[in-house]
């Protein structure tokens, strides 16, 4: 890390602690937050529900992302057609199991990055696309609660949905 | 039998937050995201599918996809009986009502042709009332006995009437629409030939219209000249595919209609002459985008000037090559400062391939457009993809600077909930 650059350190929930930029981190809106509120201390600071793993994937992202244009806070999600398109290097990004893609979006969540909480919630759309209920379960590791009656209920009320 | 009534959103929630929590061997996603996730899904190809299944993987998933699979169901006539058994489970709207029904927002009802009833489709709207903003009535079914029923959809923005084959009377159908407060869009009906010549008071519209569309052989000629009462809210005119429609009407709107609108679209009228749209610019002073056959103009369109900012020059499929305007024309016009505000113009592509010599006309109209505007020379994705296919709507949506080729081309009616 250059000498300009200002580092801060992060907690992890299992307690190890991660070096970064501040610029890296600060991607994270409740990152920037807490720094503003506490002022920089040079303590370690504490991210209570990502482990280390999670965070250090999470912060690879911010890494390459440091330089994009801050979010436009338009409200305007249902107005507007989404697309689900993903640049080349967030793909390879999410190219990972689906429990850590399920861990990078609540962190992503948590951690209030926006645009990393995009693109993983798209990643997901992707996946789900054309798939079968029970394949959807399969790759999501969903649990089928419903019981028979229900689920033949929904079956004959979304009846005209099916098969198009 | 277990009932839709089960499935109130707020238990499944409860039920599943407990399970999410006593489930520690797999991490599962809140609400909030996974409608994130399906706000996605909802947009992409093929999504009616995927939300069917994303319906039928768990209670979590069911309560988060359900709103989005009946909030525009594409329904296109064998799906219709089973859609309709699903929304009107009974006659009686007080012995079982589907919950389902309210999240209908928009009903194209567009692409049926002979499923369903009048009196069904009267049903359909009195379950789907609370939601539905958006309204496609279908070609064989759909009847003045549904009136009262559209009338109480009070959310409606858009309602197109234009597919439907029977005529309508006029009178009726304003009764009906004036009580919808939030109408912006509206495409009307083919009228019935006698009851144009309403008494004053009966000309009351949607006080918020914005768009009237009269297309598919609409209206009797007489309507334009007698039309009354509309709203001050309008803007947008469009008149289009109408058989008995005639310059003499045309010239003869109303001057304070012709005054307030900003947009107009003029398409396939077979009794219109040569001149006559020419004069358009003059009687529509506050014009912005205006849409014109080539049949319809001559050089003496470019007279008057005007604040125009798009202009599109179609023609029509089935007319021959004749026409008067040709790119120079626009040119001129702008030289002689007649069109200071001009940004975009459609010239009919066909019309270009006949002669090199309008060709270089139209590169000389490219350039003046972009020069004046100061905008960059096109990349040459643009050139070469979107100058086969513009369009006055996407001239304006992308606010593009140049001169374009125009084609027939099949336009959708509107896109719905996109509109």
């Amino acid at each position: 890390m250059s000498a300009t650059s200002q580092t801060i350190i992060l907690n992890s929930s299992d307690g190890v602690d991660i070096p970064v930029d501040k610029e890296v981190a600060t991607r994270s809106v409740l990152i920037r937050n807490l720094l503003e509120d506490l002022g920089d201390t040079g303590e370690p600071i504490p991210i209570l529900n990502v482990n280390e793993a999670v965070l250090k994937k999470v912060l690879e992202w911010c890494e390459q992302h440091k330089k994009d244009p801050p979010a436009t806070n338009e409200d305007d999600s249902d107005s507007r057609k989404k697309t689900t398109d993903i640049d080349e290097w967030d793909q390879k990004f999410m190219q990972v199991d689906q429990e850590m893609l399920f861990e990078i979006i609540l962190a992503a969540n948590y951690l209030d990055i926006k645009a990393l909480l995009d693109v993983g919630c798209k990643t997901v759309a992707n996946m789900i696309k054309g798939k079968s209920p029970e394949e959807i379960r399969k790759t999501f590791n969903i649990q089928n609660d419903f019981t028979p009656d229900e689920e033949d209920q929904i079956r004959r009320e979304n009846e005209w949905a099916e098969d198009r | 039998m277990p009932n839709v009534e089960t499935y109130n959103i707020c238990n499944v929630e409860e039920d599943f937050n407990e399970l999410a929590l006593s489930n520690a061997q797999g991490i599962s996603l809140p609400d909030e995201i996974l409608l994130e996730v399906l706000s996605y899904v909802r947009d992409t190809a093929g999504s009616q599918q995927t939300l069917w299944s994303c319906c039928l993987i768990s209670r979590q998933w069911y309560s988060c996809a359900v709103p989005f699979l009946y909030e525009h169901p594409n329904l296109y006539g064998k799906n219709f009986e089973p859609f309709a058994a699903t929304i009107c489970p009974s006659v009686n709207l007080h012995i079982r009502k589907s919950p389902l029904a309210e999240y209908v927002r928009g009903l194209d009802m567009g692409r049926l042709v002979h499923q369903g009833s009048k009196s069904l489709t009267a049903r359909i709207l009195g379950r789907v009332k609370g939601g539905l903003e958006e309204f496609v009535a279908p070609q064989a079914s759909f009847g003045i006995n549904c009136f009262a029923a559209l009338s109480k959809c009070s959310k409606l923005r858009l309602v197109d009437l234009s597919l439907i084959v029977e005529t309508i009377p006029l009178d009726s159908l304003l009764r009906c629409l004036t009580h919808l407060l939030n109408l912006c869009i509206l495409y009307f009906p083919r009228l019935s030939d006698s009851e144009i010549e309403l008494e004053l008071a009966q000309w009351s519209w949607p006080p918020n219209l914005r768009e009237l569309w009269i297309t598919n052989g609409g209206v009797p000629d007489s309507f334009l000249h007698n039309v009354s009462g509309l709203p001050s809210t309008l803007d947008t005119l469009a008149i289009q595919r109408c058989a008995k429609v005639t310059s003499q009407s045309l010239r003869r709107l109303p001057e304070k209609l012709s005054s307030q609108l900003r947009v107009l679209r003029i398409s396939e009228l077979p009794r219109l002459s040569w001149t006559s749209l020419d004069g358009v610019l003059a009687r529509c002073p506050n014009l912005k985008q205006l849409s014109v056959p080539i049949n319809n103009i001559t050089q003496a369109f470019f007279d008057d000037p005007s604040d125009l900012e798009y202009l599109e020059i179609t023609i029509s499929n089935g007319a021959g090559g004749e026409h008067e305007v040709v790119p120079v024309d626009v040119c001129f016009a702008i030289s002689d400062n007649l069109l200071p505000n001009l940004r975009g113009v459609c010239y009919p592509g066909t019309i270009l391939s006949q002669s090199e010599e309008f060709r270089k006309e139209f590169d000389t109209l490219d350039c003046l457009l972009r020069e004046r505007l100061g905008a960059d020379e096109p990349t040459e994705c643009t050139f070469k993809e979107n100058r086969m296919t513009m369009n006055l709507t996407q001239m304006v949506e992308e606010n593009l600077i140049g001169a374009w080729q125009w084609y027939p081309q099949y336009e959708a009616r509107h896109e719905l909930r996109h509109h």
